[in-house]
């Protein structure tokens, strides 16, 4: 008896291990993918400039899979690429470097794709949609191929977009506070393209209506982008400005005083270094 | 009956390791024959020495659908420098990609995307009240060393690439020789009734006429005669070997123009050398007015 069940233990073992296999994967090579190509000059640029230093890939050349298909869209000139980088590095990364004092900022906190379309996607509602950042892992910037460093509001756009969806990932990695809510509650609207004065309904544009994330990632945008200067000058222009403006002062301290707790950065100075960077972009 | 399962166990041990390794019915696993294939259609690609004729027919236009010719010369850098009409070379980067199909992909701005971008400043895709279609991303349907076949993967739009001829890259009008701009002298007679009795008011006509070629081999669309409309009024063919003209139609926009089937085509000749052609109709307007429109072009 005893034999049987250990010729029977013997046997099960033997079952077990007999299927070991130790055969190695062959080296499959998928250059089929597609996804490789002769690295040019412009290649080279991006990874000296954006990859390597902050680990951002700014994709240009054409892939359909990071698009929306529903809109008709085609690749960027491939002139305008280096212009594009430029502005994203001095305009939007270099300022947090040097307002945190650490290019470990931007490292941890930057998108990781920045992918480009030569031209904006247009809504059947008539919107053209300038730029989209999703999960905070990509950033996708429309209408390339219109941009040029001597158009102040081809710049004044990339800005406020690159500032506007990185303040959604700011959000989106630690929450504002939720008082910001509280201070335009009832006046935001899925009609807000239609507002003549947003800044008497306490905003600083129309797509800050939309809803307070937006609200947040708008005034941050406007602050940054256009300056103090014109951020001050912009409030007082817009007829029966005193109803909203109040409203919008608490919602800048709110913005100033997130800026500090969550990341430790001084908002004014951020907003300093970014119009320096600008004037020097520009020149 | 333990026995028994003592010889099942030991017979389990012979067949366990049975490995039934499926045989392909290609030597080649799929992803070598997908890197095979994409290295032929690379090798084609870029081993014409003069580049390649590509015409290309939009997809999204119901009748007259017309056609656009490009110069393109790829090399093995993924890089294709690409000509239109005058406009200056343009180089920009491609790829060949296995999707579910293999695809050639102009993956940085070409000409080609002057038909699919809305601010396009070298031409429009709106034909009438129709827009056409445009693709910069194809899929390859066959190749050899002469010609390329390809399918627009999203707007639709057929594409051939021919191999070109040395003088292609330089002499654009060459990749579509009859189309371009004419210079129309002439005149058209036209009545008071539905028939040629009494005297005709006379009409000259002394302008340019655009010519765009359409997607059948060897045809232009030719503005009409004497009236200022927008679109093509005649279908010209020629033929391919002495390029004389073989046929005159009336187009759907010279129909609308006219009484239902009195356009009538009197003669037309043609001189390949001097790059001229006579037409010579008659029909009657929606006026009720008999014409007769006779006219010399020639090809600037």
């Amino acid at each position: 008896m005893k034999k049987y069940l250990l010729i029977c233990s013997l046997l099960l073992i033997a079952i077990i291990i007999s299927c070991k296999k130790d055969d190695k994967l062959d080296d499959v090579v998928l250059n089929g993918l597609g996804g490789t190509w002769k690295r040019t000059a412009l290649d080279n640029w991006l990874y000296d400039s954006l990859t390597a230093p902050y680990n951002i890939e700014l994709k240009y050349k054409w892939d359909q899979s990071e698009f929306d298909m529903s809109y008709t869209l085609v690749p960027p000139r491939e002139e305008q690429v280096i212009p594009v980088a430029r502005a994203i590095r001095n305009l939007w990364i270099e300022p947090y470097d040097q307002a945190t004092g650490t290019a470990l900022f931007m490292k941890m906190y930057s998108p990781k794709l920045v992918v480009l379309s030569g031209v904006p996607a247009a809504r059947t509602d008539g919107a053209g949609i300038m730029g989209v950042a999703e999960d905070g892992l990509k950033i996708i910037l429309y209408d390339v191929n219109s941009f040029s460093k001597k158009d102040k509001r081809a710049i004044d756009r990339i800005m406020h977009l690159l500032h506007h969806e990185f303040t959604h990932i700011l959000n989106q990695k630690k929450a504002y506070p939720v008082e910001f809510n509280k201070v335009s509650a009832g006046s935001y609207t899925d009609g807000w393209q239609q507002a003549e004065n947003p800044v008497s309904l306490s905003f600083v544009s129309n797509y800050a209506m939309k809803a307070p994330e937006e609200d947040f990632a708008e005034m941050v945008a406007f602050m940054l982008g256009r300056g103090k200067e014109e951020y001050e000058a912009y409030l007082h222009t817009a007829p029966d400005y005193e109803k909203g403006i109040q409203k919008l002062r608490e919602k800048e301290a709110l913005v100033v005083q997130y800026f500090k707790d969550a990341y430790h950065i001084d908002f004014y100075d951020l907003q300093t270094r970014v119009q320096q960077a600008k004037k020097a972009f520009m020149d | 009956m333990k026995r028994y399962l003592l010889y099942i166990l030991l017979l389990l041990t012979f067949f366990s390791c049975g490995k039934n390794k499926d045989d392909s019915v290609f030597p080649e696993t799929p992803d070598q024959r997908i890197e095979k294939v994409l290295k032929d259609y690379a090798a084609k690609l870029t081993a014409a020495p003069y580049g390649w004729k590509m015409k290309v027919i939009p997809a999204g236009i119901s009748s007259e659908v017309r056609s656009y010719y490009f110069w393109m010369r790829f090399n093995d850098g993924n890089r294709v420098i690409s000509r239109l009409d005058n406009e200056k070379p343009l180089e920009s980067s491609y790829r060949l990609k296995a999707l579910q199909r293999p695809e050639l992909i102009f993956d940085t701005y070409t000409y080609l995307d002057d038909g699919i971008d809305p601010v396009s400043a070298i031409f429009s895709a709106y034909f009438g009240s129709e827009v056409e279609l445009f693709d910069f991303e194809f899929e390859i349907i066959s190749a050899t060393t002469d010609s390329i076949i390809l399918n627009g993967k999203y707007g639709g739009s057929k594409a051939i690439l021919l191999r070109a001829a040395p003088t292609d890259s330089t002499n654009s009008s060459m990749l579509a020789p009859h189309a371009g701009t004419y210079n129309a002298v002439g005149r058209a007679l036209c009545y008071s009734g539905p028939e040629p009795v009494g005297v005709p008011d006379i009409i000259s006509i002394a302008r340019r006429k655009v010519a765009v070629p359409l997607a059948e081999d060897n045809s232009i669309l030719l503005d009409f005669s004497n009236k200022e409309i927008f679109g093509g009024m005649y279908r010209i063919t020629f033929d391919p070997g002495t390029n004389k003209v073989t046929a005159v139609a009336p187009g759907r926009f010279l129909k609308k123009e006219v009484r239902p089937d009195s356009f009538k085509m009197l003669t037309f000749s043609s001189d390949p050398v001097l790059k001229q052609i006579y037409l010579k109709s008659s029909y009657i307007n929606l006026d009720n007015q008999y014409c007769e429109v006779e006219e010399t072009l020639t090809l600037k």
